[in-house]
């Protein structure tokens, strides 16, 4: 019965998600948060320390030089920082998710597309454990969650199948390229000033709005701005428009992976 | 008996480019001066025109010097690489010893590591619970086995990379030269192990150099030589042939 089961939703992304090895998934998820935590309690803590720092460097330069007006603007940055961090690390780490894994993927059959698949999982449960803080200081600056907490699982969704099927398709990219990777930390950083994340949607000029609409991952941010600080419903174009960015992005990596799926292990 | 492994006019061919661009940089230098260089594509044959059966049950050797085409088989039969052309069918699960230890973590213990390389394999938790009590008394690893990978020997990555592959119960079984690395006492056991997990009714595959243990253990010698299957019969002739090819 789960065998027809998997085939009847094989068009629908059981090979994409990893379904048929949701224990290989599970072993790998939990030996690399093993190793990246070092079994200790510090580990999760250092993780979560990153953000943390950053989000109180920007309060500081933005709030307290720059005088952003912003009301509660650490929640602000906090709901924009973590789901960042996750994005950017997950991309980091998806990209050498081929390259890396080599003496596997040549002596054991393994889906390619599991490693991006699995790094992005791992950052994922790093991105839950950040959660509770998040909450607790929109808690603490008085804000109601109500709102927040129905948009942020849909905004997660998209983010994180936007941090896989970019992870896949620069993956597969970086076994060809390996200059990638000095390249993507520039992207990145540019990424990150080109993305609502420390600031507002609001705060932009009319000339350069199109920039959040463009930005395949804009929409996103500004949509948990809206329900976190906001306390608002997001619009239907912030609604909307990830999720359109969300399925061109994740056909791209279908094709993506198809293609190479057998022929990589040869080119690595 | 049936016929589990079923390969005909299997080619491989692998294609890479030589001369393209490596990195982004260098490709945008060329576009930007209008030239596209793609590179010269080379094409390299490793196997070519193999076709052989092999039964549920059998005990098969596979030889052939450095270089022949060997290891190419040995990844087209456990699904690494497709093949160019022909078509190769396995009938079955299979459990392919191709580098033992190829998933363990070094920060993980040897027992977390059961269950990471065992799920690489392809089981699931309840086949590895199964199996975890005969994998821990067959790798004789006692307490190191609660320590992590990276401060074992060689030797002990060796016997629990052995031990989990072929206390798990795929019917195919296919080693690859690994043998050689274990010192004799542990080589001996390992042989016996498999020759117990044959008896059983499992279907081994022996890729290997060591025509004493072919003569000692195989039903059935394939020998390729020159990317071709110059040989498949009984193992007397086959070994002889063997030798002749590596020049002893």
């Amino acid at each position: 019965m789960p065998s027809s089961l998997a085939l009847l939703l094989a068009p629908f992304g059981v090979d994409f998600f990893c379904l048929g090895k949701k224990y290989l998934v599970f072993n790998m998820v939990s030996r690399n948060l093993k190793s990246k935590y070092h079994r200790s309690v510090l580990g999760v803590f250092w993780t979560l320390v990153n953000p943390l720092a950053m989000a109180l460097v920007y309060y500081f330069v933005f709030k307290g030089i720059l005088r952003v007006k912003q009301d509660h603007y650490l929640v602000f940055i906090l709901c924009g920082q973590f789901p960042w961090n996750f994005f950017v690390q997950s991309l980091m780490e998806g990209l050498e998710s081929l390259v890396g894994n080599l003496g596997l993927i040549s002596k054991v059959p393994v889906p390619i597309q599991i490693f991006p698949f699995v790094g992005a999982v791992t950052n994922l449960v790093t991105l839950f454990l950040s959660l509770p803080i998040l909450l607790g200081v929109a808690l603490i600056s008085h804000l109601s969650i109500g709102i927040a907490l129905v948009c942020l699982p849909y905004y997660l969704v998209l983010l994180f199948l936007m941090c896989y099927s970019i992870s896949l398709v620069l993956s597969i990219a970086f076994v060809f390229f390996r200059d990638l990777r000095h390249l993507m930390s520039i992207v990145m950083q540019v990424w990150f000033f080109a993305t609502p994340v420390i600031y507002a949607d609001t705060m932009i000029p009319e000339r350069y709005h199109w920039i959040i609409y463009a930005n395949p991952v804009g929409t996103i941010f500004v949509g948990l701005h809206r329900a976190f600080v906001d306390q608002a419903w997001p619009s239907q174009a912030m609604t909307l428009v990830p999720l359109a960015w969300v399925a061109v992005f994740v056909s791209i990596s279908i094709v993506a992976y198809k293609g190479w799926a057998r022929g990589i292990v040869e080119q690595i | 008996m049936e016929n589990i492994i079923v390969a005909q006019n299997v080619t491989k061919t692998f294609s890479y480019r030589v001369d393209r661009p490596t990195s982004v940089k260098r490709m945008l230098i060329d576009l930007f001066r209008g030239r596209w260089n793609a590179g010269e594509k080379i094409e390299y044959c490793a196997l070519e025109d193999v076709t052989f059966e092999i039964k549920e049950g059998e005990f098969v050797g596979i030889m052939g010097r450095n270089g022949a085409g060997k290891s190419t088989l040995m990844k087209l039969i456990s699904g690494i690489y497709s093949p160019t052309s022909g078509s190769l069918n396995v009938h079955s699960n299979i459990a392919p010893l191709i580098e033992l230890g190829a998933g363990f973590h070094p920060d993980l213990s040897g027992y977390e590591n059961i269950f990471l390389n065992s799920a690489v394999l392809g089981f699931g938790r309840k086949a590895t619970l199964a199996a975890v009590d005969d994998i821990l008394s067959f790798a004789e690893l006692g307490e190191h086995i609660y320590k992590p990978v990276k401060t074992y020997s060689s030797g002990m990555v060796i016997r629990l990379g052995f031990s989990i592959a072929c206390n798990m119960t795929a019917p195919i079984l296919l080693i690859d030269e690994v043998l050689a690395v274990g010192d004799a006492g542990f080589q001996a056991k390992c042989y016996r192990k498999i020759s117990e997990l044959h008896q059983q009714g499992r279907t081994v595959v022996l890729i290997t150099h060591d025509s004493p243990s072919v003569l000692k253990y195989c039903q059935r010698c394939i020998v390729i030589d020159n990317k071709k299957k110059i040989y498949d019969g009984p193992v007397a002739e086959g070994v002889s042939l063997y030798l002749q090819t590596v020049g002893v």
